[in-house]
């Protein structure tokens, strides 16, 4: 019986090993690329990025995609996966340097997946950008995507996964392109 | 009950046998290698600063992005058209981003259940299709060139006639070698040989044996045809 137990603890550990997805990290867009590199936007250095206040701890830690979870890239959390994203993207424009003055930081307000009956899934973080330690820039960005329904899980989670993963690189692209976060960093 | 667990174990045990047995690959021949009087030599290769995105149907895949990504960057190295090919920025600021798109086919699992279900007897021909992108700015604020170009490949499962203008190959994974080859170097051949490439391109040097004339190198001439192996 002790035997028995043992097995199916087994068993049990490596279903669970196997349903536990770690999050790829992604490679720089030539969009987010050229949009970094206008000559107005400074090299900039990368703050604390973590959860926003009164938010579960959890939903920095993994997401449930049916039976499959999805965590962030080397025992991370979803708001470090955020920073290194963004971090990527502005190496590979030459516009990350940690001892600018211009710093932007990070807290994740939205990270969500659903594959019900109309598959999901959203990512949002407040940015705040400081000036030589003066707050220049403090907004909400919320970024979504929706895909056809899939029945067989086998396609549906992976699907599921890299969508939301793609949603990394669609924030930091909308953070670098919006109107107000341009205006706040441009060189003086 | 039993008819049901029977049936689907009959289903399951008929998926493995198809997939280790009957399916094999092949690679369309439409694209094929670029031609040596196709090639151009880059008479003053610059540096570029490479970037690559696999996708599926549209959506950005980071697993088959990161699985691709040495393979790629080692071709375009080997292709001779840049100085230096690099993940990070370079001088001159020349951006390339290369994305393949894996295309939906959504008849493909349809396909896959029947010939499943048969046991591989209702065999299908499964076209997978490829949509390769170049997309090369010479620098910051410049206007971007593109270059894009399709290939396929095909898989039969079960008893089903081998796709015309197609060479068998090994497995899947020789197939997608083989595209990804192929579609490199093709796009890469037809970004040399448009003006807004940058570049004066001289005409590759003919392969037959010319008569001995005197010739003066200014700049390292990458190795002819370097692209097509």
């Amino acid at each position: 019986m002790k035997k028995l137990i043992t097995a199916a603890a087994m068993a049990a550990t490596f279903v669970a090993a196997g349903c536990a997805t770690p999050a790829v990290q992604l490679t720089p867009t030539l969009d987010t690329l050229q949009a970094f590199r206008t000559a107005t936007i400074p090299p900039m250095g990368l703050g604390e990025f973590g959860l926003a206040p009164g938010r579960p701890p959890g939903m920095d830690r993994s997401l449930l995609v049916r039976a499959d979870s999805l965590r962030p890239p080397n025992g991370g959390s979803f708001a470090q996966f955020l920073k290194e994203t963004l971090q990527t993207e502005m190496t590979a424009a030459g516009r990350f340097d940690p001892a600018s003055t211009v710093v932007i930081s990070g807290q994740l307000t939205v990270s969500e997946i659903s594959t019900m009956s109309v598959p999901n899934a959203a990512l949002g973080a407040r940015f705040q950008v400081r000036r030589s330690g003066v707050l220049v820039f403090d907004k909400e960005l919320v970024v979504r995507d929706s895909w056809q329904y899939q029945f067989i899980g086998a396609i549906a989670i992976p699907e599921a996964q890299e969508r939301y993963t793609a949603l990394y690189s669609k924030l930091v692209r909308t953070l670098v392109t919006d109107a107000d976060f341009r205006l706040a960093v441009a060189a003086k | 009950m039993k008819y049901i667990v029977a049936w689907v174990l009959a289903v399951l045990a008929s998926l493995l046998f198809v997939g280790s047995a009957s399916a094999k690959s092949f690679v369309d021949l439409t694209l094929g290698d670029v031609k040596a009087e196709e090639r151009v030599t880059v008479a003053n290769p610059k540096p570029v600063q490479l970037l690559f995105q696999f996708k599926t149907a549209g959506n950005l895949n980071a697993r088959a992005t990161k699985f691709l990504k040495d393979r790629v960057t080692a071709q375009i190295r080997s292709n001779g058209a840049f100085s230096e090919v690099s993940e990070q920025p370079v001088s001159g600021g020349a951006i390339m981003q290369i994305t393949i798109d894996n295309l939906a086919a959504p008849e493909a699992v349809g396909q896959g259940v029947a010939a499943g279900l048969t046991f591989g007897l209702a065999g299908q021909l499964v076209a997978d299709n490829y949509e390769a992108t170049l997309e090369y700015v010479s620098g910051p604020d410049t206007k971007a060139v593109s270059k894009t170009v399709r290939h396929r490949l095909y898989t039969t499962i079960g008893r089903h006639a081998d796709p015309q203008n197609a060479v068998r190959v090994r497995n899947a994974d020789e197939g997608i070698t083989m595209i990804v080859r192929q579609v490199l170097d093709r796009l890469v051949t037809d970004l040399t040989r448009d003006v807004g490439f940058g570049a004066v391109a001289a005409p590759s040097p003919p392969t037959e044996a010319a008569p001995a004339a005197p010739v003066t190198a200014s700049e390292p001439a990458p190795a002819p045809g370097g692209g097509a192996r």
